[in-house]
């Protein structure tokens, strides 16, 4: 797919022409802008904050289902939580996986 | 991974509160380790090649880099998850500072008494460095707004979430790990008046003390919340040092009273002008003999256009205007317009004493080296993360 759209023309290659800059630096609200609309950059804040309350969630459920288990809570709470994380934000890595 | 708070003002967390803290600490580090990564690779397999092809060079500086990376995705995907997970971090910790705010006053009057002092200065004029800007995007600064009292407890506690583990257990290692390095390599140094510049809560002043028992150690900043919170955070762990509401630029202290003037993550926050008066002010202060040292991030003039670019980000995207301008300085340079002399300049890049061990600094020194500056880790904060130091002796 990726050599196919390479071929169109559509994908730069490596050594591609540099991108264009987004955006000014600072939107409308003076605060960063990343993409070329900054509603976007917006969503991004609500995407984390809603990653953040999945988190506090899960450990609610961990925290529920240790305390009907006998083998108690994960003992490395901080690799589960990594793994979260790598998963929920997959598509931000270069190597989606 | 968060960090515990080792005194009586640890606060109590709602298990979801806790959830929210582990969350960001973790993002963080995905971030700051992962993304980062990511985001060296794009820039080389990508964005040097383009450039190149487009100007038959590479970039000289930082600016070039970072204008030049802006378009790309793996900076966006960076860059826009940083800025707001550095906001996750102060939300995630201002609530629970409101809360436990009676709790920690009773805390701290438990310790009222015990040795070490505060003397504050309402009249101080504050400088706007500190005033105009919610610095790091903490929100009301140093000073704080509405929850004024709650703000040195907030960067304690924010610091905690903030670090992920790489600011030591106690947040000191900055000064754990220099003290370690001036103690190791200047063995017959013994400080007997140390002072702290710009000490926020004095959780780097407190190292000293410690490396140093017998020395009295003074602390200032000119935000009032901060040096209460330290000052009683220091006397709940058993070190006796005095704070004070004072600016660097104009020291109450008597001319040649100290034997070392340190600071840490301080000179960056503030207009070069200013700078310039606190090293005339810190010459002024030290006795002959005596050491200025200051903990800082790495000059651009001794590090690659990606790395300058890497560290200065926050300039932009972190509310640190002043960041890349004083990075921008030949530290040796500071020194020398102070009145310092040349051959009297010292620096070093000293490994973290958390992730290496105190040996591994009496190694460093023993084998006559320093890690280099332009290395991937000299003021990362991520594995491995090494500190710059750099300052001059007094005659
Ligand atoms: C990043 S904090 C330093 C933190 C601390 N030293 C550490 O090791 O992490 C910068 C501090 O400098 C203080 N500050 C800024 N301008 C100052 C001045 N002119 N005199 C004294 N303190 C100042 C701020 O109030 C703030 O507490």
């Amino acid at each position: 797919m990726l050599v196919r759209l390479r071929k169109l023309g559509a994908v730069s290659e490596e050594g591609g022409p540099l991108r264009p800059e987004p955006a000014p630096i600072y939107g409308p609200d003076g605060r960063p802008q990343f993409f070329g609309d900054p509603a976007t950059d917006r969503f991004v804040a609500s995407l984390l904050n809603l990653a953040s309350e999945v988190w506090a969630q899960e450990e609610r459920i961990l925290a529920l289902e240790a305390r009907s288990s006998a083998s108690g809570p994960p003992t490395d709470r901080d690799a589960v939580l990594k793994q979260f994380i790598e998963r929920v934000f997959a598509p931000l890595r270069e190597d989606q996986g | 991974m968060t960090v515990e708070l080792l005194h009586d003002m640890k606060p109590e967390i709602a298990p979801d509160e806790a959830a929210r803290q582990r969350f960001v600490s973790g993002l963080r580090s995905f971030v700051l380790n992962d993304l980062a990564a990511d985001m060296r690779h794009a820039y080389e397999s990508r964005v040097l090649p383009a450039f190149r092809k487009e100007t038959g060079r590479d970039p000289v500086d930082g600016i070039e880099v970072h204008r030049a990376l802006r378009g790309d995705p793996a900076f966006k995907a960076y860059s826009a998850t940083r800025v707001h997970a550095q906001r996750m971090v102060w939300n995630s910790v201002a609530p629970v500072a409101l809360r436990d705010r009676d709790k920690r006053r009773r805390a701290a009057e438990a310790v009222a008494a015990q040795p070490g002092s505060l003397s504050l200065d309402s009249a101080l004029e504050m400088p706007s460095n500190v005033t105009a800007i919610d610095v790091h995007l903490m929100p009301g600064s140093y000073v704080g707004r509405e929850q004024a009292e709650d703000t040195g407890a907030i960067y304690d506690q924010g610091l905690a979430v903030f670090s992920m583990g790489l600011m030591g257990r106690n947040l000191d290692d900055i000064g754990l790990s220099m003290s370690a390095y001036i103690k190791a390599r200047y063995p017959d140094f013994a400080p007997a008046c140390i002072l702290d510049l710009g000490c926020t809560i004095g959780h780097n002043t407190l190292p000293w003390k410690q490396r140093y028992p017998d020395a009295e150690v003074h602390a200032i900043d000119v935000a009032a919340p901060g040096l209460a919170y330290g000052s009683a955070r220091a006397k709940m762990q058993g070190q006796a040092v005095h704070f004070h509401q004072m600016s660097a630029e104009t020291l109450g202290f008597p001319d040649a009273s100290f034997d070392l003037v340190f600071s840490s993550m301080f000179l960056h926050e503030m207009p070069r002008k200013t700078i310039a008066r606190v090293f005339e002010e810190a010459r002024r202060v030290l006795k002959p003999g005596g050491l200025m040292l200051h903990m800082e991030l790495p000059p651009n003039t001794q590090m690659g256009a990606f790395e300058g670019f890497y560290l200065d980000w926050d300039c932009y995207y972190n509310a640190e205007p002043f960041y890349k301008a004083f990075r921008d300085e030949e530290p040796s340079e500071l020194c020398t317009r102070a009145g310092f002399a040349p051959d009297d300049y010292i620096q070093f890049v000293v490994p973290s004493v958390g992730a290496y061990g105190e040996q591994a600094v009496a190694d460093m020194v023993a084998s006559e080296g320093s890690r280099a500056v332009d290395s991937q880790t000299t003021g990362r904060l991520a594995e491995g993360v090494c500190w710059f130091g750099f300052g001059s002796w007094a005659r």
